[in-house]
């Protein structure tokens, strides 16, 4: 009699772990955390815009170099940007990112006139260009940086262009000193 | 067989439940592992415990350890130590250089052994163009210090006020290094030295801050007008502001003071008005009311085109131009008359406009644009922002200052 009690008890008690197991499995695949047993995934491009109190004008978007990242790999962040008509003479950039998640590596203007300062911060980075004195204002219309990211988790993860952290801003600055707040995205990146 | 049964099916239900458990664990939390924000530097000493008779010397040494690997440029930090069973007999640093006039070295034994409190100041800079490397495994020794033993009841060695410099692989300029600390027991540990000072001040008159003018296409210029002092404590400061070498055209500037310390839950803000000399140091005042007799405090210095200074020293110097920084306020502040020295530390411009055409707290593209988009213009309003060395001309030497300001980006908090 007391046997059967004890059998009944240890199977209530592993059913009991069981269902733990699983519902902690499950649930942690519900996070940005998710690991997949194939080998290489596609990373999935999710655009979303940043919702914005002032009106936009012109747009500032993170694309990425390349459709799947594996462990080790660096990750290619670009940035492109469209002024419209306007001509720009420097901008700011404000995106956040989880640093538990990607190490900063580098940031590099994809313009030759431009100069690029890289500013890591907690949770975000922000970036500060100005074009050479030497040469003439123009609007932008295509990639104007690359940023570099190390993984050291895997997992998907986003990064966001933000309007704003704090005082710093994502804009664009005209040869007129007027300040263009562009339509922004963020993009979803997978890595295995 | 009915009873092997149950046997094969609890082993395997014991077996998928164990294996379910350790792949969360071992996958699925890993952010509970993680530290909170950025990366940690760990303080320690080596060894972590001292046994020693009264009367006998015993050194330690203070380790310091990255969470990850790193390009260190320089750091501080205060070891504190009671007085009363502790006294210091030498430091040696083991990494890099002291920053002289902040770090503390042997030379200065006698006034760390005779001030109020026994606090140790080591502040080091890696002198080497490609900077010191660390890594995660082993850590680095930071200085050892050398103690004599004048009681036999057991006391600790505290760790505080600790900050790290380090280098991105970009070549930017890293702060954000969250300390840990472990404490060294002497003769089994006791209680921790007292480090504070406790006080209590009162906020004095306001006073008619710089009024604004609008000039231009809607700009908002803080004009130097003169302001009274008012308050039983007046701070009469020299400053020093980069790409001024000498008396300007015009001579005054609208400079904003934020005292900080002892009891003031409120910062106290004021605007001075300030006149340079010949050799372009600035002086002014400000006042206010206060009712302790002494009290340690922190003051802010802000000007119209510049980067906030935090100041915690009453004449503090610097080894590179505008590099100076500091933790805990140390400035001393009487009734009547205070003397605050600040020529020796060079504070930044940049800071000259905004979104709201008024300064943000930030060198950005918008402060650098302006002077791009202004170069060669002569009239007020636009020297009222773009005219960052007072020469009369809004010209590449401004746009190059803005420049070296984006070093350090932002105002000091």
């Amino acid at each position: 009699m007391n046997n059967k009690i004890y059998t009944y008890l240890l199977i209530a008690f592993l059913a009991i772990f069981v269902v733990s197991g699983a519902f902690m499995l499950f649930s942690n695949k519900n996070k940005d955390t998710k690991v997949s047993d194939e080998p290489i995934s596609p990373a999935v491009i999710e655009e979303t815009s940043t919702p914005k109190t002032e009106p936009t004008e012109g747009s500032i978007k993170l694309t990425l170099e390349k459709g799947s990242y594996v462990k080790g790999e660096k990750v290619s962040i670009n940035l492109e940007a469209d002024s419209g008509d306007k001509s720009v003479v420097g901008y700011d950039i404000v995106l956040s990112y989880d640093p538990m998640a990607f190490e900063f590596v580098s940031a590099t203007s994809s313009l030759s006139d431009y100069k690029l300062y890289s500013y890591k911060k907690e949770n975000h980075l922000t970036l500060t260009a100005v074009k050479n004195l030497s040469s003439a204002s123009s609007p932008l219309k295509s990639k104007i940086a690359t940023l570099v990211f190390n993984p050291i988790k895997l997992g998907e993860y986003n990064f966001t262009l933000e309007s704003s952290i704090n005082s710093e801003k994502t804009n664009m600055v005209t040869d007129k000193t007027e300040i263009l707040s562009p339509e922004l995205n963020g993009v979803m990146i997978k890595t295995n | 067989m009915k009873k092997d049964n149950i046997k094969f099916f609890v082993v395997f239900l014991v077996i998928i439940g164990f294996s379910l458990w350790a792949l969360d664990a071992l996958y699925f939390n890993s952010t509970q592992k993680s530290k909170a924000s950025g990366e940690t530097m760990a303080l320690s000493f080596n060894p972590s415990s001292v046994t020693t008779e009264v009367n006998k010397d015993f050194s330690v040494v203070v380790m310091a350890k990255p969470s990850v690997n790193a390009v260190l440029r320089g750091y501080k930090t205060r070891i504190n130590f009671d007085k009363s069973k502790l006294v210091l007999k030498s430091i040696t640093y083991k990494t890099g250089q002291v920053v002289q006039g902040l770090g503390q070295t042997t030379g200065n034994i006698a006034a760390i052994n005779s001030a109020a409190f026994g606090q140790i100041n080591l502040v080091g800079e890696i002198t080497t163009e490609t900077g010191l490397s660390l890594t995660s495994t082993t850590g680095i020794e930071l200085a050892t210090l050398v103690f004599t033993n004048v009681s036999a009841p057991g006391t600790i060695l505290l760790i505080s006020d600790s900050a790290f410099y380090t280098v991105n692989a970009d070549k930017t300029l890293f702060d954000g290094w969250t300390t840990t600390q472990e404490n060294l027991t002497i003769n089994g540990g006791g209680v921790l030295p007292s480090v504070g000072v406790t006080s209590t001040i009162t906020q004095g008159v306001t006073v008619t801050t710089g009024v604004t003018v609008t000039a231009g296409a809607g700009t908002t210029i803080p004009t130097a007008t003169t302001v009274p002092v008012t308050g039983n404590t007046v701070l009469k400061m020299k400053l020093k502001y980069q790409g001024i070498a000498k008396k300007p055209a015009k001579n005054s500037l609208a400079v904003k003071v934020q005292v900080v310390g002892g009891a003031i839950t409120t910062p106290i803000t004021k605007t001075g008005t300030f006149t340079a000399d010949d050799a372009g140091i600035w002086s002014g005042a400000i006042g206010f009311d206060t009712t302790a007799s002494t009290a340690k405090y922190t003051v802010y210095v802000k000007g119209p085109k510049h980067l906030q200074k935090k100041i915690c020293d009453i004449a503090p110097s610097e080894t590179a131009a505008g590099m100076y920084r500091c933790g805990n306020g140390n400035i001393t502040l009487t009734a009547g008359n205070n003397a605050l020295d600040f020529s020796k530390i060079l504070l930044l411009s940049g800071d000259i406009y905004g979104p709201d055409k008024n300064q943000d707290g930030l060198v950005n593209s918008i402060d650098i644009s302006f002077i791009r988009n202004n170069l060669n213009k002569t009239d007020d309003p636009t020297l009222a922002v773009c005219d960052i060395n007072l020469d009369g001309k809004c010209d590449t030497q401004d746009y190059s200052l803005v420049i070296n300001a984006l070093l350090v980006k932002t105002d000091e908090q």
